[in-house]
């Protein structure tokens, strides 16, 4: 072998070996960081401003929802009816569906007038759930819901906001609206393996459209 | 490089989305499509002094009788209606003591989509012996009313409720119960959720794995890289 060759090579080895020290210490990187669900940015608060102006719609009559859409984020899921728990607070859709959000049935259906809320889980013990990303919306993103009477009620959103658990405002989020509004409720905020998520995310939306 | 074909779809479409858009802007609030159906609210007393406490009555809501009122201009807060026997709601709420004499809108929002408005007048502390003694049409007596609680109330003759809103506490009556503040939200709205939502638990939240599967996918690459260089040398040991 002569000189070139072998200077070559020994180049080449240097390369791998850096390489390969690059790619252990992303491994070890990766598994020491942790991933939590996103969470609301500061400026999609209400105390950050006013949302984009987008003018509200005539609301429509009562109709079940049958299917959410948020494009932006990837959401198409199918809709289920919720009640109250025994202490009063909201069902949530069974946690095995990682693809399905509900509708407070008692209340208001989305696109009629008053207060609409919908739930969905952040995640199950597997992995992300429907409304996983429902912390990285921003105000005027579209929100759709498709309805029993074949009209689809476009929302837009207002803020989005996150709330911790024993701080909850009942009346902002579940109070009444004189137009068409919407809620999205999840879990989110801090999150520790003993206590869970201490938090909700909730968007708050208005009826911009029909389709 | 744009191709002319792809630039001149590009402001097509554009200028079309802006059409759109700019049609949307135009396109305000439809202008009370329920001016019809709203209906209107009666008040018992139809005027009253600041810590008074006011009825108030509606045909809407239908036989569920079922929905909230908005005294917000008043800043008496939302009160909970209950139905009342035939069709219609009924509700009540307190004037606060610091309300200043004057005409405010009130509104009722009811479950089934209907609402009502009204205005109401707070006459000044002073004038209470003259408050509600049948003023106008709209407190026409309890005829109006089929089993209104009107009777409970002969105008504000009667000693005004303490501003505070502990409510009567005095007088059940079944059906319509009379009861103090909510001190929860549930309480005042019976049929709606309160507190938080229990939706997750932290399945997501995990190791930043995209990191790993790329040191990983580096690593496997260094790995190939190293055997193609022994097996470079062990040729190269030979032919040389």
């Amino acid at each position: 072998m002569n000189e070139t060759t072998r200077t070559a090579l020994r180049a080449r080895a240097w390369l791998v070996g850096i390489t390969a020290l690059c790619g252990l210490w992303l491994v070890q990187n990766g598994a020491a960081t942790r991933t939590d669900p996103p969470r609301p940015a500061a400026a999609e608060a209400f105390a950050a401003g006013p949302p984009p102006r987008v003018a509200a719609t005539a609301p429509l009559p009562r109709s079940e929802p049958v299917r959410i859409r948020i494009p932006r984020i990837g959401v198409d899921a199918p809709m289920t009816r919720l009640g109250l728990r025994a202490d009063g607070s909201l069902e949530v859709p069974p946690a095995r569906d990682r693809n399905l959000a509900g509708w407070f049935a008692k209340g208001t259906p989305p696109g009629a007038k008053g207060t609409a809320i919908v739930a969905g889980h952040v995640d199950n013990a597997q992995g992300p759930s429907v409304f996983y990303a429902l912390g990285s919306l921003k105000k005027g993103d579209r929100v759709e819901i498709g309805r029993g009477d074949g009209r689809t009620a476009v929302f837009a959103v207002d803020a989005v906001e996150v709330y911790a658990n024993d701080d909850f405002p009942d009346r902002r989020v579940y109070g009444p609206s004189p137009d068409a509004s919407l809620r999205l409720i999840t879990c989110g905020g801090a999150f520790s393996r003993t206590t869970g998520y201490q938090g909700n995310v909730v968007a708050y939306a208005h009826l911009t459209g029909v389709r | 490089m744009r191709s002319p074909a792809r630039l001149a779809t590009g402001t097509a479409a554009a200028a079309l989305t802006a059409a759109v858009l700019g049609l949307a802007a135009t396109a305000t609030v439809a202008p009370s499509a329920y001016a019809d159906d709203a209906g209107r609210l009666e008040f018992a007393p139809a005027t009253a002094p600041p810590g008074a406490q006011v009825t108030v009555n509606t045909g809407a809501c239908g036989a569920d009788g079922s929905g909230f009122g908005d005294a917000a201009e008043l800043e008496a807060g939302e009160f909970e209606l209950e139905p009342l026997s035939g069709a219609g709601a009924t509700g009540r709420f307190t004037v606060p003591a610091e309300a200043e004499p004057g005409t405010y809108a009130v509104g009722v929002f009811c479950d089934n989509g209907d609402e009502a408005s009204g205005e109401f007048q707070v006459t000044a502390a002073s004038s209470a012996a003259a408050a509600g003694a049948s003023s106008g049409g709209s407190s026409a007596g309890s005829s109006a009313w089929p089993k209104a609680p009107a009777e409970r109330e002969p105008g504000a003759g009667k000693k005004p409720e303490p501003g505070t809103g502990t409510g009567t506490g005095t007088e059940p009556e079944p059906g319509l119960g009379v009861r103090p503040e909510p001190a929860t939200p549930s309480e005042a709205w019976p049929d709606r959720p309160s507190g938080h939502v229990s939706a997750g638990v932290g399945g997501s939240v995990g190791p930043g794995t995209t990191r790993i599967a790329a040191g990983a996918g580096v690593l496997c690459a260094a790995a190939v890289a190293g055997a193609c260089l022994v097996r470079r040398r062990a040729h190269g040991a030979q032919d040389g």
